[in-house]
């Protein structure tokens, strides 16, 4: 019996969910009276109309007075539907009350007056009021004038006909009496059941809201332990690294040297082919264990770029010189389409060499006899130009699923592969995170047994903000090796565009050829490329300031000797100077100062001597009282 | 001769670059940790300081940021040698005063040629 009152709630949801209306059903607050407003109207009229029924047969001219009661009762049945069609549901629970005190008082006027059996229902009222509106002061307030209003009325009735009418003797009621407190007493029982399973419910979603922060909390706990554990592991690679790399120094170290005596005392051959063996095999392991470093440093995000401008065409050469032995190592012959002019990109060299490097080294790892080619190109491209290096083999190819694994650490396309070719699978990981790192990618082509395709694509520059471009084309502009080159060009450089603006202007109208550049890592590149008359230099730039361009100028043995102005919003003359500057002026620039300087540096009109004579070696500061 | 002063606490490490730049016909002197360095600096009065980095408790930096720091040891230029090539250990040895930096394990033609050119730098101060 329990049980099955238990579940008969859970078990008329549905039909409850097609009479509640959906504007009741947003309204969480409003769900649950709603539904026991439901519940109440669907089955209470039964339990009423057995009273009824009941009163039928022992009314021996059953009247008006029966079938009022009857249709009242019945109207009980129509509040679902009238709720489904209008959702106005405070105002039919309203209503729904006063039909039921309509009900009961009318059922007690004409069946036993004030000693009527179902007076009782009377105190269901406001209990039914509560369930159907909440606690708020309101409604219950309505209520109770109702039932006042109602039983005012009824006594009123009473008054006026002095006595109660008797249409089935009193003592004839005491059965439909008992009857209609039990039924009255179920009836509250139903509800009361059934407010205490939406209770249930309602602390078993607070429950499982609880278990759900519980869970959320716990997870972000694993997620900082977990973020913890990759730092430290980390961490841990980049120490194990350097731990490593010390005894690897001595190995290396000492095996050079005894090829270096080998060499100069002149001894057995078998000993110097051993010890190069031991020298090679150190640098190896040393290339792995940098591999695993800069792998760890880029999942750490700690790997950083060099950006340099670089002649494209001289790192090719130079990658063809070093893979050309390791090539021929395995009989294969290496193959390089370029283009012509590759011209110049901007990036990190070394690990643009490093990405390719390792392409190429697969190549010859993994073909025998056969063709390894490198192609080299310039993609034009809407925002600036991508290079492309593609590594083509006709080695032992990688299947269709191996192929998806295989940018994955530690990842070899067969277990067996490390055993007979050796490596570590480190390779093309790396590959991969540094064309990401450079801003591009690495992709794959391949066939089992006919060979690979691996192509790197990078943008040309990673500069491009327009000034870089302006200044880009001003680099690319020919420059006649005869003459005296870069004669009477400034190279401006300041992460300021309204101060190369205005030099710009100021530089062009004294007759100086005034370049441009806001990004100071490229300054080093465009110098070596312009020669230029003199270098005016910012301090405070982002990225690479000043004075390291000018130590990095003055460690340049061609540039050493080209002279620079430091331009700066501090005076710092001591260290301009001391770092090999030949001026130092302060911002804002002094129009008549700067000509002052730049005509003693760089006589306009005549030819520069500065790049290439007098200048070179020990610059002599001009004292000027800026 | 130029004499250089090679601070490094690993001995193997000191002995074999030490023996190594002998044989290109520098005269040596050693240290073995920052503290000694500093001293030996003052009293060797060498052309050129190599400076390991990952020294024991007194670390690379400090030790250059010292030796530049005393008028009689500041003119002499040092060479850093980082185990990392790091932007930050080259913003690092350049803001203690280093003259130059590499990275270990050395590469000798390169470190060769960077000693070359600090000692010409020197002597051209």
């Amino acid at each position: 019996m329990r049980p099955r009152l238990r579940l008969s709630p859970s078990m008329i949801y549905p039909l409850l969910g097609w009479f509640m209306p959906p504007a009741l059903k947003a309204e969480r607050e409003m769900e649950q009276p709603a539904r026991m407003f439901l519940i109440s109207h669907i089955f209470g009229p039964f339990l009423g109309h057995t009273i009824t029924v009941y009163l039928y047969v022992l009314d021996p001219h059953p009247g008006y007075q029966l079938w009022v009661l009857a249709f009242s009762i019945t109207a009980f049945w129509a509040f679902p539907f009238a709720l489904k069609r209008t959702g106005a549901y405070t105002a039919l629970a309203l209503l729904s009350v006063q039909n039921l005190i309509f009900a009961v008082l009318w059922g007690a006027y004409h069946y036993g007056g004030v000693s009527s059996p179902f007076l009782p229902w009377l105190l269901v009222v406001p209990l039914l009021a509560f369930f159907y509106l909440g606690p708020a002061a309101r409604p219950r307030l309505i209520v109770l004038g109702m039932i006042v209003t109602n039983v005012t009325l009824f006594y009123v009735s009473y008054a006026l006909g002095h006595s109660f009418p008797e249409h089935v003797p009193l003592t004839a009621l005491t059965g439909i009496g008992i009857m209609s407190t039990l039924c009255a007493a179920v009836y509250v029982s139903m509800m009361a059941l059934s407010y205490a399973n939406i209770v249930a419910n309602q602390s078993e979603l607070e429950h499982e809201v609880q278990n759900h922060r519980t869970t959320a909390i716990k997870l972000r706990e694993a997620k900082e332990e977990a973020e913890a554990a990759n730092r430290a592991k980390s961490e841990f690679l980049a120490k194990m690294s350097h731990e490593l790399r010390t005894p690897l120094n001595a190995v290396i170290g000492y095996s050079d040297m005894l090829l270096e005596d080998l060499e100069i005392e002149g001894g057995e051959e078998q000993q110097a082919e051993d010890l190069r063996k031991i020298n090679g095999a150190g640098k190896h392991l040393l290339s792995l264990i940098t591999d695993v470093l800069d792998l760890s440093k880029i999942e750490a995000g700690k790997m950083e770029l060099f950006n340099e401008r670089f002649a494209f065409g001289s790192l090719v050469d130079d990658m063809v010189a070093m893979c050309r032995p390791l090539c021929a190592r395995n009989g294969n012959e290496l193959i390089v389409e370029r283009d012509r002019d590759l011209g110049t990109a901007e990036g990190d060299v070394t690990k643009l060499r490093q990405a390719v490097l390792n392409l190429l080294s697969n190549a010859a790892k993994f073909t025998r006899n056969g063709r390894i080619t490198l192609t080299v190109s310039r993609e034009p491209r809407a925002a600036g130009d991508w290079i492309r290096i593609a590594v083509r083999d006709t080695g032992i190819g990688i299947s269709r699923d191996n192929l998806r694994k295989l940018f994955q650490n530690f990842n070899q396309a067969e277990a067996s592969t490390s055993t007979k070719y050796g490596g570590t699978g480190l390779g093309l990981s790396l590959t991969q995170k540094l064309s990401r790192l450079m801003g591009g990618d690495v992709t794959v082509e391949s066939e089992l047994g006919r060979g690979s395709c691996f192509t790197i694509r990078l943008p040309a520059s990673l500069a491009d903000t327009v000034q870089q471009r302006a200044e880009v084309d001003r680099a690319a502009e020919p420059v006649p090796a005869d003459s005296a080159s870069g004669q009477n060009t400034i190279l401006v450089v300041d992460d300021d565009p309204a101060v190369l603006d205005l030099m710009q202007r100021m530089l062009t109208k004294e007759g100086f050829r005034p370049m441009l550049a806001d990004d100071p890592r490229a300054a080093l590149g465009l110098a070596l490329s312009a020669k230029p008359s003199v270098i005016i230099l910012d301090v405070l730039m982002p990225g690479m300031n000043g004075w390291e361009i000018l130590r990095a100028l003055k460690a340049d043995r061609e540039l050493e000797g080209c002279p620079v102005v430091m331009l700066t919003i501090v005076d710092d003359r001591r260290t301009a100077l001391a770092l090999g500057a030949v001026e130092h002026l302060v911002k804002p620039v002094d129009r008549d100062v700067l000509m002052r300087v730049l005509d003693r540096l760089c006589p306009r009109g005549k030819n520069d001597q500065s790049a290439t004579g007098e200048n070179r070696g020990s610059p002599k500061p001009m004292i000027a009282n800026a | 001769m130029p004499k250089i002063l090679l601070v490094e606490d690993n001995e193997m490490n000191r002995d074999m670059l030490g023996r190594r730049l002998q044989r290109h016909g520098y005269t040596m002197c050693f240290a073995a940790d920052g503290p000694t360095g500093i001293a030996m600096a003052g009293a060797e009065k060498p052309d050129l300081i190599l400076m390991d980095i990952a020294l024991g408790e007194m670390d690379g930096w400090e030790a250059t940021r010292r030796i530049k720091a005393d008028p009689a040891t500041s003119r002499i230029p040092v060479i850093a040698l980082t185990a990392h090539a790091l932007a930050s250990d080259r913003d690092k040895s350049a803001e203690v005063g280093c003259a130059d930096f590499d990275t270990k394990p050395v590469d000798m033609p390169r470190l060769l040629g960077k000693i070359t050119a600090c000692l010409a730098n020197g002597q051209g101060r």
